[in-house]
C-alpha cells in the first residue's frame, strides 16, 4: 500500500454543473481540496490539490450535495513514495448526490521490453 | 497541511457545511471558499491500519457528539473505467527496425513471485492451458524450455500472454524475464506450435465446458463456500478459459485468494481437465465493508 504523498484534480465540468463545493473522501474522511481554482458551472474547470501525507486505502470523488453532475474529464496525478507521478483518468460520466466515485487506482506496474 | 488538519478543518467548519442551501445555485466557483483559517501546527499523518474499515462515505459528525448537524448521506461508492499513465517516463524503446520483429513486454506482479509476459502475437491462439509444473508439459516445447530454468514453478499461456511464477517472491525479474522472453521468442520464430497439438485438439466447445464448470460450482464448490455464507457464479466461458464472480461471504473477504487458489482452481481442474485459464472477476473493493477496501 503506498504512501500518497499529494494528490491534484483537474475536473472538466460537462453539460450539467454542480454547486459544489468539490468535496472527496480520503480513508472515509470527507474534505474539500486546497489552494481549489476555477469552478464547476458547465464548461468550466476546477483545479484542486491535497497533501495527504498518508498511506491511500480509498479515495473518492463526492457526487454533488444535489441533482446531478455531468463530467467530461476528471484527472487526478497523485505523487506516491517510490513510484512516478502517475494521472488516472476518466472520462463522460456522471454523479448524482447518492453516489461517490472510487479515484483511487495504486501506481501502474512497471514493464519493459525483453 | 496533512490529512489530520483537514479533518479539523472540516470539523470546524460544520455550521456552514449543516446548511441545507448552497449558495452556488449557478455552479460553484473556487473564489466563492471562505478564507481558510490560519493552519494549526503540522501534525504527524497517521496511517490507518488495515482493519480499521473506512466507512464506505463520509465522517457522520452527529454521531461523533459534534453537534446537532443532520447524518449526512451515506453514498454509495461506485466504479468507472479510468486509464492510469505513468507521468515523465522515458520511453524505454523505439518502433523496431523490423516491423515483423516480436515484441514482448514483461510486467512484474505486485505479487512478486509472478511476471506476466505480453506478446505482440498469439502463442495460444483463442485457447488458454496452464502448466502446474514440469511433470506436466504433454510435450509441448515452449513449456518444457521454460521448466529447463529452475526457478520457474508454473506457466500460463493465454493467447497471446504468458503468466510465468516462480518459486519465490523476492527478487529482480529482469535477468529471468530477458531469459523467459528469449525463449518465447526463439518458440515464436520457429515453425513448431508452441504448446502441443495433442493438447489443442482435445480441448472442447465453449459449452460443454459451460456445462461442466457450472455442474462443479453446484455439487462441490458453493456447498463448500456456503458454511462462510460464500457463493460462486459462473460469468462467461471464453474458448476454454473460466470466469467466475465470488459473492456473499467471499466477495472481499482476505481469504478469498487462497479460496481461488487452493480451493475453487483444483476443483475446476481436477473435474474439468480442458479449462486453462480461470480468472475472478469480483470487485473486491465494493460494497460497505469489504477487507480489500
Amino acid at each position: 500500500m503506498p504512501r500518497v504523498n499529494s494528490f491534484e484534480v483537474e475536473i472538466t465540468t460537462g453539460a450539467q454543473g454542480m454547486p459544489g463545493p468539490v468535496k472527496f473522501d480520503f480513508n472515509g474522511h470527507t474534505m474539500e481540496f486546497q489552494q481549489p481554482e476555477g469552478g464547476t458551472a458547465a464548461g468550466e474547470k476546477f483545479r484542486g490539490v491535497f497533501p495527504a501525507r498518508s498511506f491511500a486505502h480509498s479515495v473518492a470523488l463526492v457526487g454533488p450535495p444535489e441533482g446531478k453532475w455531468k463530467i467530461d474529464e476528471l484527472r487526478i496525478t497523485y505523487h506516491c513514495d517510490n513510484s512516478e507521478p502517475y494521472a488516472v483518468t476518466f472520462t463522460d460520466f456522471e454523479l448524482d448526490d447518492s453516489v461517490a466515485l472510487d479515484i483511487w487506482r495504486p501506481a501502474p506496474l512497471p514493464t519493459f521490453d525483453v | 497541511m496533512g490529512l489530520l488538519d483537514s479533518i479539523g478543518r472540516m470539523l470546524g467548519k460544520k455550521d456552514r457545511e449543516s446548511e441545507a442551501v448552497f449558495p452556488y445555485q449557478a455552479g460553484y466557483k473556487a473564489s466563492d471558499q471562505p478564507a481558510a483559517p490560519a493552519p494549526a501546527p503540522a501534525a504527524p499523518a497517521a496511517a490507518p491500519s488495515a482493519g480499521s474499515a473506512a466507512p464506505a462515505a463520509f465522517v457522520s459528525l452527529g454521531s461523533m457528539g459534534l453537534g446537532a448537524a443532520e447524518p449526512p448521506k451515506r453514498r454509495q461508492v461506485v466504479q468507472a473505467f479510468a486509464t492510469v499513465t505513468t507521468l515523465g517516463a522515458k520511453v524505454e524503446s523505439e518502433a523496431p527496425a523490423d516491423p515483423s520483429a516480436i515484441r514482448i513486454k514483461a510486467e512484474p506482479q505486485s505479487s512478486g513471485d509472478t511476471c506476466k509476459f505480453l506478446v505482440d502475437r498469439p502463442v495460444f491462439a483463442g485457447r488458454s492451458w496452464f502448466f502446474a509444473g514440469p511433470g506436466v508439459t504433454q510435450g509441448s516445447p515452449l513449456a518444457e524450455k521454460l521448466f529447463a530454468i529452475p526457478e520457474l514453478d508454473s506457466v500460463l499461456i493465454d493467447d497471446s500472454t504468458l503468466s510465468v511464477t516462480r518459486k519465490t517472491k523476492d527478487g529482480d525479474w529482469k535477468s529471468l524475464a530477458t531469459q523467459i522472453g528469449a525463449l518465447i521468442r526463439a518458440q515464436l520464430e520457429s515453425s513448431e506450435p508452441a504448446v502441443a497439438t495433442s493438447i489443442a485438439e482435445k480441448i472442447p466447445g465453449e459449452t460443454e465446458i459451460r456445462d461442466q464448470i457450472q455442474r462443479v460450482i453446484d455439487l462441490e464448490v458453493n456447498p463448500g463456500v456456503a458454511a462462510h455464507s460464500g457463493h460462486i457464479s459462473l460469468t462467461a466461458v471464453r474458448g476454454n478459459s473460466v470466469y467466475i464472480k465470488m459473492g456473499g461471504g467471499c466477495q472481499g473477504c482476505s481469504a478469498a485468494d487462497l479460496t481461488l487458489k487452493e480451493g475453487i482452481h483444483r476443483s475446476f481442474r481436477s473435474a474439468v481437465p480442458f479449462v486453462g485459464a480461470i480468472y475472478d472477476e469480483t470487485d473486491h473493493k465494493a460494497g460497505l465493508n469489504p477487507y480489500f477496501r
